[in-house]
């Protein structure tokens, strides 16, 4: 590839998504965009570089963002997250959230929905307590093929077996011929929406008590990154947590955010909860 | 100076394919491997030594990947072995007989590297994300 042909697909993953693309990654750049060049009838990234110097269609702009996006995931990834989930944060909200009776949580950058799942699995597995209250998960995600792929809520076997432990399997997916769909109860729980960080704006007053923002920074430039960490983080409130990937530091980025001691992947905003929320993480 | 006690891991399967690339797989993930091309040949490897994970083919001849799940259970200190059970079966019901007759998880073949190692992390064998 020629140089002025990366910096045209660096600026322009930048300028239109805020993504980074690193030059360590140049190489993913003709594996995943030959496809979509030819998906557009060009026979080579030189040919569809210059399509994107002149007024590009917005479809073939997505395209060109969604191929560039990292798309690893698993269920239940990570692992430390969601013993977090299960044994830090949702005791604490059980407390601080009794009167209402109602959680919210967001997967932002939710990919083809395997975190979602993974959390309304851990919610339904480690608390018969939630039963009676009010439950919503909501996944975003940047990649509209991710979310069609994600409400469809129906995996290959490859796919069911990246991190689902098989007694998760058997309780809450049912075969839909060689594939696996999740049952109608967890289904209930999750609403996917479009959400693009960098271009949209929560709407005011929509508030989460938990959000899984993990391996989503890493994508984006490093002048965005303080940018959309700010946006997340003012939809959780004071008592509030917010999870990130265990190679994603905050500092520098956005300094309210305190991690709790022995659980560095999982933040609160301000200080360590006081009181009620202290007793209940200290249970 | 110590010496770093690798966990033990026996594949058993009729195919010296699979056997290979599961030992291969095993072994990068640090474990030491043995095999066992039958139900017959597992049971007496672990009547010697109890390995402390075995990937399971259901499918053999003379002796079932779960006819020997089940002896195993019976043997002493057969608890003690983590059973991954790999077969093509892949529907609630055989998963169900698996888990019965002590399946700690289940594998659908065709497996990967990455599969397994998310099993192991399943089942304690090793942490998230060790590589």
């Amino acid at each position: 590839m020629r140089l002025s042909d990366y910096e045209l697909y660096h600026d322009m993953l930048k300028d239109t998504m805020g993504l980074s693309l690193a030059p360590e990654r140049t190489f993913l750049v003709d594996s995943r965009l030959l496809p979509v060049a030819r998906k557009w009838g060009y026979n080579n990234l030189q040919s569809l570089a210059i399509a994107l110097r002149v007024m590009p269609p917005e479809d073939l702009l997505a395209d060109v963002a969604e191929a560039m996006i990292t798309t690893e995931t698993s269920f239940f990834r990570d692992g430390t997250p969601f013993d977090d989930l299960v044994n830090i944060a949702l005791p604490a909200l059980l407390h601080t959230r009794a009167r209402q009776k109602k959680l919210r949580i967001w997967s932002c950058g939710c990919g083809t929905g395997q975190e979602a799942w993974s959390i309304a699995i851990a919610l339904k597995n480690t608390h018969p307590q939630l039963a009676g209250w009010k439950i919503e998960i909501l996944a975003t995600d940047l990649s509209h093929r991710s979310l069609a792929v994600a409400a469809d809520a129906t995996y290959t076997q490859a796919e069911i077996q990246r991190g689902l432990p098989v007694k998760d399997l058997l309780a809450w997916f049912e075969p839909a011929g060689k594939r696996w769909r999740v049952k109608d109860e967890l289904r209930r729980m999750v609403t996917f929406e479009s959400f693009n960080l960098t271009r949209d704006e929560m709407t005011p007053g929509r508030m989460f008590d938990l959000v899984f923002f993990r391996h989503v920074m890493e994508d984006f430039a490093p002048d965005t990154r303080a940018m959309v960490l700010e946006k997340v983080t003012s939809c959780v409130p004071d008592d509030g947590f917010l999870m990130l990937g265990p190679a994603e530091n905050p500092a520098g980025l956005y300094e309210p955010l305190m991690h709790l001691p022995e659980n560095p992947g999982l933040f609160v905003i301000g200080e360590i909860p006081a009181e009620n929320g202290r007793d209940a993480l200290a249970r | 100076m110590t010496t770093k006690k690798h966990k033990s891991c026996l594949v058993v399967d009729d195919s010296r394919v699979v056997r290979k690339v599961a030992r291969r797989i095993a072994e990068d993930m640090g474990f030491s491997c043995a095999e066992a091309d039958s139900g017959l040949t597992a049971t007496a490897a672990c009547a010697e030594t109890m390995p402390d994970v075995i990937i399971l083919d259901w499918n053999m001849p003379a002796m079932s990947g779960l006819e020997f799940l089940e002896r195993l259970r019976q043997m002493d200190n057969g608890d003690h072995a983590r059973v991954v059970l790999c077969t093509t079966e892949n529907d609630v019901e055989h998963i169900s007989r698996a888990l019965r007759a002590g399946a700690d998880e289940y594998i659908m073949k065709p497996f990967d590297s990455a599969i397994i190692r998310e099993k192991f992390e399943k089942i304690g064998l090793l942490s998230p994300g060790k590589q």
